[in-house]
């Protein structure tokens, strides 16, 4: 069957491309979409990653045969109608920044591109004034 | 004239007398070269989220004003200059916030 022959034809990339990158914690929280990205990988380095996904979405008309399906993500501050972010609101950008103080990659915000900009810059502005770390706690500890 | 939102910290160590003093002193530089305050708010003393030149803590002040291009770079320099204000942001209110802010309003006929 065809189904056994694509499994195997888009998985192997996936271990090489991925392996060599050393991002093994986006790994795990993500495997489901290693395997879609994975096709691309060995194409392009690792910042054509994203436009990758999108133009393999674009291509693949056929459904998708096992593994854990990919469900449609639409990005929250849309569903909201969120006009501006503002940089004072900590609490709110504290979820968008992980343990080690740095801003979550789209594809963990699930923000559309207008809206992970705008993130983006709020994080930084609040950076800036103290309100959020450049480091994580931790990191910063070890330093002295 | 656009509106600006002015985020400053203040040394921690001030006294509600001379923080006042401080802002009254901000207040001053932005109404003598053309520009207009809005409000102002304490945010009061709050925990950095990382330290700054040995320092834990500041007092936060929310500043909006209605600035000229000269005001601002007068504003930016009287901060610079000032020791009481070890960090700020001047950032331009987009006109999203502002249409925002003033939309709203005479559509609701319960807001008179």
């Amino acid at each position: 069957m065809a189904e056994s022959e694509d499994r195997v034809r888009t998985e192997r990339p996936s271990a090489e491309g991925r392996g060599s990158e050393g991002r093994s914690s986006e790994r795990e929280s993500r495997g489901s979409d290693g395997d879609r990205r994975s096709s691309d990988g060995d194409r392009r380095s690792s910042d054509g990653d994203r436009r990758g996904s999108d133009g393999d979405r674009r291509r693949s008309f056929r459904p998708r045969r096992g593994g854990p399906r990919r469900r449609n993500r639409v990005c929250q501050f849309c569903v909201e109608k969120v006009k501006s972010i503002d940089y004072k609101s900590a609490s709110l950008l504290r979820q968008y920044i992980n343990e080690r103080g740095r801003i979550l990659p789209r594809r963990r915000t699930a923000a559309c591109a207008k809206h992970q900009r705008m993130l983006s810059r709020a994080i930084k502005r609040a950076r800036h004034v103290a309100l959020l770390p450049y480091t994580g706690e931790h990191v910063r500890v070890q330093q002295g | 004239m656009r509106t600006y939102e002015l985020m400053l910290i203040a040394e921690p160590e001030l006294d509600e007398e001379a923080l006042a003093a401080l802002t009254e002193r901000i207040q001053q530089v932005i109404t003598n070269n053309g520009g207009a305050i809005v409000s102002v708010e304490q945010m009061g003393r709050r925990k950095l989220a990382y330290p700054i030149q040995r320092r834990r803590e500041g007092h936060y002040v929310l500043v909006h004003a209605n600035l000229e291009r000269e005001t601002i770079s007068e504003l930016e320099r009287s901060l610079r200059l000032s020791e009481d204000v070890f960090r700020h942001l001047l950032v331009r209110l987009d006109e999203v916030e502002e249409a925002e802010a003033q939309a709203p309003a005479p559509e609701t006929p319960e807001a008179s």
